[in-house]
């Protein structure tokens, strides 16, 4: 337990840690790539910019969420030169933690809501 | 693993490899080619996207810096996390919670004090660069950043129009614009308005006192509703007292207050009399009350008129307080939606053809903005030159330090070994530091208070708005505290990255020895002495082309001769001399008196004193040029003076002759132009005899002389078109004559004639107050105060950097001969002459400062424009003033190296060589 909550840190944090994990949910990116998908999937609120995608990677490697792939995805079979990284099973588990976390937020805030004394 | 060949990279991509530098290595080695490929994917796609390469580059190195500042402090905390748990002393507190510790403290000062020397020059140098920051800031604060004294000041805004009359900038509000928004604009509260009027003050409560000139002001009822600032004592002005015919009525400022009434509540409802009207007094304004622009000691209601409007005179300063739901642009938008129907309401007082020529268009500033105006350029340059001076002492102090460091590396690699461990010295360092810069803070902030206390002397002579509104508040304190806390930060750093990076076995095993680690941290010494150099030629060359701009203005002839004139003011109660011919006569005996005093040569009246605030300009039509039907006529400045002016003034006669006398009972029909006049309208050919009028109808004006021209606005600015017509025109009514005029009185030198001018004008009325009494040459230098002012601030900002500059160098100089000795004595034994060695030193120091100067010039480029508005003639890249700045640094150098270089000449071999 107190290992994954050290490793759900960085995505309470910082919400573009967990759209680069999500991105990488979807298959294995390369840097470029992630930064451009987060972007897509935030629907523009996440702009990563290189120095601080990195930084972030830096710490998610350092944390054990994600690895660097040792395989080329066949399509990108030209781009060899470029490093690509996927998420690791501990990466998995701390995004749907994280997610549940949101996820019982929400519902709390929603209940809230609904049951709050109408004030207008 | 991937193929890590570097793939070819130009020149965008090798600047950005570079900057990669700025991480930790550890990160770098791990991910440089990673983010050099995002950094040529991003740049394709912002080319195709057309993204601005300077916008793109920005963000790039602003990503790059933040994030490689951010990576190296997590990989410091790491370090320390990871050795406090080996270090065994305290196991659970890292360095920087070490430092903070209070015996941690306490041992700090004690090897401070242990040192006085060091300790010493750090405080100084940092209690410099904070003060002048901290007292610069002080005065941003006051005049930029706090808001106005006012209830919601955000929702105030002045009132001005844009005008397309040839040299009139902007124009303000008429009575008949101010009567019209007031009725029909929807996006304010309240419009009000005012126009600063002095007055004589005659009577108070039924005493008479000397006789005083007070500066007053008129305003509309709303004045201090709109401003959001009730009387403290009595009532406000109410609705319809700023009517031409209501009941005469005083406000009373604080100041004036106690001084005529000692604070008595039983002021309200006496009455004061000023320019012999009968006045009650209705309320005092608070103590803190203080006016948008000068601080005048009454307000009185304007006598506005509906019925008799001018529709075109522009002499009101409009504010107004924005509704809740309208912006600037909206309540913009609002005004020009209602001006069009301005003249259907108020007509007859201009052609509507030539008022539609006229181009009058609403302007809405908001009023904080209005007030300050230019001043804010010069004040944000001042601080950027103060803060480039602390970045110097910063450097400097890490300087310093690096030097105490290598003194004291035996001493930290025992520590080490003996298991104080990394945490033990960044504690130390870092403990130091904050002593230093804590006590360097508060020196430096009563070098602030003292500054700024002696800096309101010089700011009056800049007119810069809202000074009496800085001091030292709880925000400065702040600021000087968050830059003690950055210049602890910058100025330890450096030492805090080499203590991690200096293997403990190694400096044990060389201590004592010209070890590599020695040469390495020399190599970080030269670049901080390079950054010094570059910054200290950035406040150079702005303090050289302010200079250089200063003298161009020192040099521009202002076309009169001030020397020797003194002016006195004077204003005429209009109720006591009606008419032109009684004020004339009042001259004509003035003149006569003033004439007679022992020394005196020349005495003339005039109402407009060049170079003062006076200001008079009238609308100019010329028979010779017809203007095509509702064109708008041009604007020339027009003065009403005496035949003597001229001579007086020491203005040259070019051609005719100059006005008639007024003295004898005849009224003029003639006027003089200014030499640029004539040639604006009749380019070479005579002027004489042709006729003018200052005004759009009425008789025609005879040109008799053209004269010099003469700068009456500023110094910067050409010498305008003026006419001169004489006291008594052929409109002997009220309006030609003035009543508020000045003395001018050209007198042998050092020939005092103020006090006897005061006794004559007593005389003749004991009611009439002189003031405003001053030298002319006075006058003149004023119109370049503010270029002088900012010249002198730039020369002491950048005299400090060129000394902080020259110490620096001569510090890494002198060190660096001490760690070659043992080479320089080999050198010598094997036959190098002294002027080889020296020149070895001398070579050294002149290529650290052309380091410095190609790196500050190309910085000094592109930070010299922010001054272009300041300079007078002079381009802002003059590239005399940066080559003599350039050659000043490389002599600051050579200076610098002499000592050093000298002591490398004279270093004895065999001593040296035994010695290492």
């Amino acid at each position: 337990m107190p290992e994954q909550n050290a490793s759900s840190d960085i995505l309470r944090d910082r919400q573009d840690a967990f759209y680069i994990l999500l991105v990488l949910l979807h298959g294995e990116r390369h840097g470029y790539a992630i930064m451009r998908e987060a972007r897509e999937r935030s629907g523009g609120s996440v702009v990563l910019q290189a120095g601080a995608l990195y930084r972030l990677l830096r710490r998610m490697l350092d944390d054990g969420l994600v690895v660097e792939s040792q395989r080329r995805p066949a399509a990108d079979a030209d781009d060899e030169r470029r490093r690509y990284y996927r998420v690791t099973p501990l990466g998995r588990r701390a995004i749907a933690a994280e997610a549940d976390r949101m996820a019982t937020l929400a519902a709390a805030a929603r209940a809230a809501l609904r049951a709050g004394p109408a004030l207008a | 693993m991937a193929d890590y060949r570097v793939p070819p990279l130009n020149i965008g991509e090798r600047l950005y490899r570079a900057l990669l530098h700025l991480y930790p290595p550890r990160f770098r080695r791990a991910f440089d080619r990673d983010l050099i490929e995002a950094f040529r994917d991003q740049r394709r796609d912002a080319t195709q996207q057309r993204v601005p390469g300077p916008v793109f580059a920005i963000g790039v190195v602003y990503d790059l810096l933040t994030q490689a500042l951010a990576e190296r402090v997590s990989s410091l905390w790491s370090v320390l996390r990871r050795r406090s748990f080996v270090d065994q002393e305290e196991p659970f507190m890292s360095g920087p919670q070490r430092a903070l510790n209070l015996s941690e403290m306490r041992f700090a000062v004690r090897r401070l004090l242990r040192v006085p020397s060091f300790t010493i020059t750090t405080v100084f140098v940092l209690a410099l660069g904070v003060g002048a920051t901290t007292a610069v800031f002080s005065v941003v604060n006051g005049v930029l950043l706090r808001p106005l004294p006012y209830a919601n000041p955000d929702r105030l805004v002045a009132l001005t129009h844009t005008i397309a009359v040839a040299g009139v900038p902007s124009a303000d509000q008429s009575d008949a614009t101010l009567l019209f928004y007031q009725d029909h604009a929807k996006s304010f509260t309240g419009v009000g308005a005012w126009r600063d009027r002095d007055v004589n003050l005659e009577l108070v409560d039924g005493k008479v006192g000397i006789p005083e000139r007070v500066a007053a002001t008129e305003v509309t009822y709303n004045v201090f509703e709109v401003l959001g600032i009730p009387p403290a004592l009595g009532r406000d002005f109410q609705h319809g007292e700023d009517r031409v015919g209501a009941a005469p009525t005083a406000m009373l400022s604080y100041r004036f207050w106690r001084r005529h009434f000692g604070g008595a509540r039983s002021a309200i409802g006496k009455r004061i009399v000023t320019d012999g009207v009968s006045r009650e007094i209705v309320g005092v304004m608070p103590e803190s009350f203080v006016f948008p622009r000068a601080s005048p000691e009454l307000w009185f209601p304007l006598p506005l008129d509906p019925a008799h409007v001018s529709v075109a005179s522009f002499n009101y300063r409009g504010i107004g307080r924005l509704r809740d739901d309208a912006t600037i642009a909206s309540a913009r938008a609002d005004l020009a939606r209602v001006l069009p129907g301005l003249l259907d309401e108020y007509p007859g007082g201009i052609p509507r053809g030539m008022w539609e020529q006229a181009h009058v268009r609403p302007v809405v500033t908001p009023l904080r903005e209005a007030l300050v105006g230019d001043v804010s350029t010069l004040l944000w340059i001042l601080f950027g030159s103060v803060s480039l001076v602390l970045l110097i002492a910063c450097a400097n102090v890490a300087n310093l330090f690096l030097v105490r460091e290598e003194a004291r590396q035996l001493e930290l690699a025992v520590r080490g070994a003996l298991g104080s461990g990394i945490a033990g010295i960044v504690a130390q360092c870092l403990s130091e530091s904050i002593a230093l810069a804590a006590a360097g803070g508060v020196l430096g902030v009563v070098f602030a208070v003292v500054g700024v206390s002696a800096a309101s002397g010089w700011a009056d002579n800049m007119n810069v708005p809202r000074l009496e509104q800085v001091s030292i508040d709880g925000r400065v304190l702040a600021f000087a505290l968050a830059i003690c806390v950055v210049s602890t930060l910058l100025v330890s750093l450096i030492p805090l990255l080499r203590a991690r990076r200096v293997p403990i076995a190694i400096v044990l095993r060389e201590s004592g020895r010209g070890s590599t680690s020695g040469v390495e941290r020399q190599r970080t010494r030269s670049a901080l002495v390079i950054a010094q150099v570059a910054l200290a030629l950035v406040l150079i060359a702005g303090s050289g082309l302010l200079g250089r701009s200063f003298t161009r203005l020192r040099s521009v002839e202002p076309g009169f001769d001030g020397r020797g004139v003194s002016m006195t003011r004077l204003a005429l109660s209009r109720a006591k001399y009606p008419t032109g011919p009684e004020r004339v006569q009042f001259y004509a005996r003035l003149l006569e008196q003033v004439a007679a005093l022992p020394g005196v040569r020349a005495a003339a009246i005039s109402d407009w004193v060049p170079l003062t605030s006076d200001h008079n300009d009238v609308v100019v039509t010329v028979e010779d040029h017809p203007l095509p039907p509702d064109a708008v006529p041009a604007d020339h400045f027009l003065a009403t003076v005496d035949p003597n002016f001229f001579k007086t003034m020491g203005i040259p006669l070019l051609a005719g002759q100059t006005l008639e006398s007024p003295y004898r009972g005849s009224p003029s029909q003639s006027v003089v132009v200014s030499k640029a006049f004539a040639e604006r309208y009749w380019h070479g050919g005579s002027a004489l005899g042709k006729n003018i009028r200052p005004a759009l109808t009425g008789p025609w004006f005879t040109i008799v002389g053209v004269v010099g021209d003469v700068h009456f606005e500023a110094l910067n600015k050409p010498a305008e078109d003026a006419i001169y017509v004489g006291l008594l025109q052929s409109d002997t009514s009220a309006g030609n004559t003035p009543t508020f005029v000045s003395l001018l009185v050209r007198a042998e030198e050092h020939q005092d004639v103020a006090l006897p001018i005061r006794n004559i004008v007593y005389a003749l009325d004991p009611a009439l107050p002189t003031y405003g009494q001053r030298p002319l040459a006075g006058v003149v230098s004023d119109a370049s105060s503010r270029a002088r002012v900012t010249m002198m601030l730039l020369v002491i900002a950048s005299t400090l950097a060129l000394i902080l500059g020259a110490v620096g160098l001569y510090g890494v100089l002198a060190y660096g001969v001490s760690l070659r000795q043992r080479e320089i004595g080999v050198r010598i034994v094997l036959g190098a002459r002294p002027s080889e060695v020296s020149w070895m030193v001398s070579r050294q120091a002149l290529g650290l400062a052309l380091g410095g100067i190609v790196i500050g010039t190309g910085i000094a480029l592109a930070a010299t424009r922010l001054l272009s508005g300041l300079l007078y003639d002079v381009s802002p890249t003059d590239p005399l003033t940066l080559g003599a700045t350039c050659v000043g640094l490389l002599a600051m150098a050579g200076l610098a190296s002499w000592l050093p270089a000298r002591r490398a000449a004279a270093v004895d071999p065999s001593e040296a060589l035994r010695s290492a």
